[in-house]
């Protein structure tokens, strides 16, 4: 089976492992991109994307000893990135709540704007944030539900559940876009 | 061998699409829809999600990746990390272009031109470490 986000050579984890930061920067350039598209469709803001890249990468190289124990890497370290996007739009939650002056709030700061996405992003926008998030593991991470478990830490059976009935809930919302003229 | 129910390979459909199948499901899902025209069809809505998905995920750009990445290594908890071999080897440039035994000369003058005092030498990180307590 294809390793998630893509394969490195046992030789190469092993080095990164043992602290080969020139070995590091492979890795990042195999694993960088899926992570920032992932934060970029979970908060559709740069700075908190590339911030989200910066701490999961980090994580990665702080936890690097345990890269060659991993089943599948990509797993792990979008797993990462997952739990710092969460983090991140907690973060911007408590950060609006507490945020009376509009003028001093950043574009970024907008949650409900993030999910105001055009065309093919609407009917993925229309979906709760768990359930988006669980259609980007498996359609933009790919994701196997098995990894999708781990990282969420539920059993590989409500994975497949979920995902069933978001499929019919994504097709429909789809089709009923295509109805609307939008799509 | 009976046909599997479209229940049965349901959940190999993302996976194929994602390309995350090995051989024996990839043939499981075939023989299926090789006569299985719903799951054909489903088959190919999750091509365009799929498709559709990754056409609206933005990429970054090698600009921002490279920005990014000076970023973490200038990062105190990135440049915290215990010192290694590899890190001696790029922090240490000399290392790249001296042979071995251009090292153990090096580590021999050093050993020298300190004998006169007690002396302790860290080959690896070439730190000196007085034993005497001075």
């Amino acid at each position: 089976m294809k390793a998630a986000g893509g394969e490195l050579e046992p030789e190469q984890l092993k080095r990164v492992a043992e602290g080969d930061s020139r070995a590091f920067r492979t890795l990042y350039d195999m694993f960088a991109p899926k992570v920032y598209q992932y934060a970029m469709l979970r908060t559709g803001c740069v700075a908190d994307s590339e911030e989200i890249l910066q701490e999961t990468m980090l994580a990665v190289w702080n936890g690097r000893s345990q890269l060659t124990s991993r089943d599948s890497v990509g797993a792990w370290i979008f797993g990462i990135a997952r739990n710092k996007t969460v983090d991140l739009l907690r973060r911007d939650r408590i950060r609006q709540a507490i945020t009376l002056d509009e003028a001093a709030a950043s574009a970024c700061v907008d949650v409900e704007d993030r999910a105001g996405l055009v065309d093919a992003k609407e009917a993925i926008a229309q979906l709760g944030e768990e359930e988006r998030d669980l259609v980007l593991m498996v359609f933009l991470l790919e994701m196997t539900y098995e990894e999708v478990g781990d990282a969420l830490g539920i059993p590989v059976g409500t994975v497949k559940s979920r995902m069933h009935h978001l499929r019919r809930k994504l097709k429909k919302g789809l089709e009923g876009l295509r109805g609307d003229g939008i799509v | 061998m009976a046909m599997e129910s479209c229940e049965a390979v349901d959940g190999l459909l993302p996976l194929f699409v994602s390309g995350r199948l090995n051989a024996t499901e990839q043939k499981r899902l075939a023989a299926h829809l090789a006569a299985c025209e719903p799951c054909q069809e489903e088959l190919g809505h999750l091509f365009r999600l799929h498709s559709q998905l990754n056409g609206i995920a933005e990429s970054p750009s090698s600009g921002q990746l490279d920005r990014v990445f000076a970023n973490l290594k200038a990062d105190p908890a990135f440049a915290a990390a215990p010192l290694t071999r590899f890190d001696l080897r790029e922090r240490v440039p000399l290392a790249e272009h001296v042979q071995p035994l251009m090292w153990a000369q090096h580590i021999i003058e050093i050993a020298e031109q300190l004998r006169t005092r007690e002396w302790a030498i860290k080959v690896g990180s070439f730190s000196v470490v007085p034993t005497d307590g001075s």
